[in-house]
Parts: C-alpha cells; structure tokens; sequence
C-alpha cells in the first residue's frame, strides 16, 4: 500500500516536472552556447604606441595610417619645442587572412622603406577550454634609400631586419599587457665596434580609463648592446593615450624614439628621456573595406 | 515501479509541434545625420511551440556583421559588450493560436521579454505568419531605444549613432 502510494508520487511528480520544462525551458531545444570564446580586442590599434601589437586585421580590411614624430621637446622656443620639424611615416596594413596581416610604409627617417608581415599563432580564449595568452610572430624588414651622397653603403648594406614574438594578455577588461622578446639585425653597421645583432625585450600595456580612451606604455631594454651602441643609442621609452572615435584611433604619445620601423627605434634611438630628449608624436589610422 | 520508468518516457512520445529557424536574417539600421550604420546577421535560432504558442528566439552578439570591422569590434566592445551579455533573446507567447495545417496568411502580436545589453524589457511585436503547407515563414519589423537597455552612446560620436535603432527580422521555421 505504502509503496504504491510512494509510486504514485513519484509518477505525478515526473509529468509536472516535464510539463515545467516543456513550457519554460524552449531554450533547452536550442543547441547549447559555445564554452569557449575567443578574447578579442586586446588592444584598440595595431600599435601600442611604436611597436606592434597583437591585434590583426579582418580579411579585406584595409588600413592607412599616417604617423608623425616631432622633433626634439627640450629644442626651445625657436623650434617650437620640435613642432618645426617631424618625420612622418606613412603606410598602408591590409588583412590577408582572418589570421594574417601585411603592411608596407615609407617614413621620411633616412627614407626608409619598410614592409612587414603578422601572422597569429595562439589566439587567448576564456571559458571551459582556457588559454591566457595570445601569441603573435612578427617580422619586419626595413631598407634606407637615402641616395649616394649621404650613405656610400651597397644595396644590402642598407636593409635590416627585426623579428619578433609578441606575447599578450587581456587580464581583464582595462587591462592588457604585452611581452616582446625582439631580434633585430643590421647588415652593415657603421663602426666595427657595433654589433650587428641586438636582442631585445620588451614590455608594454594599455590600461582603459573610460572605454573610448587609454593609455599605453612601453619600454625596451637591450639585452646585448655593444660598448658603442650603449653610449650612443637608448632605450626605447614610450607613453601616451589612444583615443577613439567613431572611425579613427588617435595615438598620441610622447617617445625618445625618432625612427617609426621596427629596427630603427629599438637600437637607433639617439635621445633620452634623462635629459628631456622627448618628442612628441602622434598615429592617425583610417581603415577602409574593400 | 515499472510504470514510474515508463512516465519517464512520456516526454518522447509526447505529440509536440516546435518548430526551428531554419534561415534567418536580423538586421539593424541607425540614421544619423553624419552617418548611416547597419548590420546584418543569419544566425538567429529559435524554437515556436504553436501548441502552446511559447517562443523563444536567440541572436548571438558576435554574429552581427558590419560594414567596417572596426564599427563591428566598436559594437561589441563598447555598446553591446558582448563578452558579458553574449546574447540578445526574446521569449514569450503569441497573441492568439495558430493552427499550422492551415494555409493562411496572419498579423499577430509576439507578446514577451526581450533581452538586449543584459536588460529585459516587455515588447510586443507585430510579426507577418505566412503558413503554406506546413512551412512557416516569418516577418517583423520594430524599434530598440538605445535607452530602454542603457546602452550610452558618447558624446564625441552622437552625431554619428541614432538614439532609435530599426530592426528588421525574417526567416523560415521548419520541423526537425
């Protein structure tokens, strides 16, 4: 008798739990939401402020992106504290692949050209299959064109190479920082005494105020320099703002690093902070689909 | 106890007329005077009961496409933010019932919740049911106030987003 009462409980039970979940839970039909999802948007540009950061373009997306640095802060008045001169470096990215960007510029420091290429390795993703980092290769090949007058170097001799792993972390939505272990290479140097190979490791973050404006940072310290190289070049330091509006990212920021290609400011650059050899800069990029 | 198990099974057996998206198109529009955006996405799901007349439709955030990716990753990032609200859904009732044997061609109201930004809100919307041999296609056209979900546009770019987006959605249901 017990048990039968029990059974009948038990069956009444049953059919109002699977009328509940037939009016309620429609959503349970569904296929179930992805676990995973891939951290986006770790940096608002593809620069921190000089140097790369992790972020690619979609395929088809084409970027042009005009960079300008000033001359010297500590130059006076005469100069307007640098406004009188700049360099500017401008140049077009384009999305090849979901995973791999191009890029391809020319800067008015020793007429440079340069191209480089992107590609993602590990993208960061956050759920049940967790990875915290995003890994990204770089490689960048730059060539002075300045003509005979002013270097006699043969055609080889003006290219340099810089090859980097970027290692990133969107810690959390304000935060993300960025590691860059960097080999540059010079073909031809000026003076024996220099090398013609540096490594260098960076480190930089960008750190969100309000959503449309951060601020970034980023430092390079040189692991090898030559006697030479450290008495007469610096470390590259760097910090500023991104702001964005509604099709643009300004970068403004204040460097000591003149040249805007990747080997030239992580062991060309010729100023320091310590005694006020700053100048100011700023990136402008416009992006266009095609 | 035997027939404890079988009441288990009962769901199986049960005669259910829920109906899936099948194809779907969502699309918005913003006019303002400095520029126009809209965005499109074939990734709604949903599933109709018209037994009961319960819906429930789902449009994952990331899915919407823009014009320019850099408005996409804007839209994700700092309106909808959709590493926190992944998506937006509605759920509710029909307004009356429908009988999906017939052929016909309907207005009804979907009575409900929608969720946008994290933020429920009661809407009704007119939706356009045309049924013809058992397929079922669907249309609706309605207004989001930015306001009603709290998504804040800036000021730097007011000009450029309107405070009422349009919405458009289509799409067929079929039977799985």
């Amino acid at each position: 008798m017990m048990k039968k009462a029990v059974n009948i409980i038990l069956i009444i039970l049953i059919i109002c739990i699977n009328n509940l979940f037939a009016q309620d839970n429609l959503e349970s039909f569904l296929n179930p939401l992805p676990k995973t999802v891939l951290v986006q948007n770790t940096f608002k540009s593809t620069r921190v402020i000089n140097n790369h950061s992790v972020e690619i373009f979609e395929p088809q997306q084409l970027d042009l992106r005009i960079a300008h640095r000033f001359g010297l802060l500590n130059s006076g008045l005469y100069e307007m504290y640098g406004l009188d001169q700049a360099k500017i470096r401008i140049g077009l990215e384009y999305g090849l692949m979901h995973n791999m960007m191009i890029g391809f510029g020319r800067s008015t420091f020793q007429k440079t050209l340069d191209g480089y290429l992107k590609y993602l390795l590990i993208n960061q993703k956050k759920g049940a299959n967790n990875i915290p980092l995003t890994i990204v290769a770089f490689s960048n090949i730059a060539i002075n064109s300045l003509n005979k007058n002013y270097t006699d170097y043969p055609l080889l001799g003006r290219v340099s190479f810089c090859h980097q792993l970027l290692i990133a972390s969107k810690i959390n939505r304000q935060l993300s920082v960025q590691f860059m272990p960097s080999w540059v290479h010079w073909n031809m140097v000026e003076f024996a005494s220099q090398k013609n190979q540096t490594f260098v490791l960076g480190g930089g973050f960008r750190y969100l105020i309000t959503k449309s404006v951060s601020i970034n940072s980023e430092y390079f310290f040189r692991v090898n320099p030559s006697s030479f190289d450290k008495e007469n070049y610096h470390d590259s330091f760097s910090i500023g703002v991104d702001i964005e509006t509604g099709g643009h990212v300004f970068q403004l920021h204040v460097t000591n690093s003149m040249p805007m290609h990747e080997s030239g400011f992580l062991t060309r650059t010729t100023s320091s902070w310590s005694d006020g050899g700053m100048h100011f800069g700023f990136n402008i990029s416009r992006e266009f689909n095609l | 106890m035997r027939l404890v198990f079988l009441t288990l099974l009962i769901p199986f057996f049960c005669f259910s007329q829920k109906m899936f998206v099948e194809e779907s198109k969502v699309s918005f529009f913003s006019w303002a005077p400095l520029e126009d955006i809209s965005a499109v996405s074939n990734k709604l799901e949903g599933v109709v009961d018209f037994e009961t007349g319960d819906f429930f439709f789902r449009a994952p955030i990331t899915t919407f496409v823009f014009p320019s990716s850099l408005m996409q990753k804007h839209f994700n990032e700092k309106y909808m933010e959709s590493d926190i609200y992944p998506t937006s859904y509605f759920k509710g009732k029909f307004s009356k019932n429908i009988s999906i044997l017939e052929n016909q061609s309907t207005i009804i109201y979907a009575k409900g919740v929608l969720n946008i930004h994290g933020i429920d809100q009661d809407v009704s919307i007119q939706t356009v049911l045309n049924i013809e041999n058992k397929k079922v296609t669907f249309f609706s056209e309605f207004d989001v106030f930015l306001k009603d979900y709290k998504i804040k546009i800036p000021k730097i770019v007011r000009m450029n987003i309107a405070d009422t987006i349009a919405v458009k959605v289509s799409g067929n249901l079929i039977t799985q």
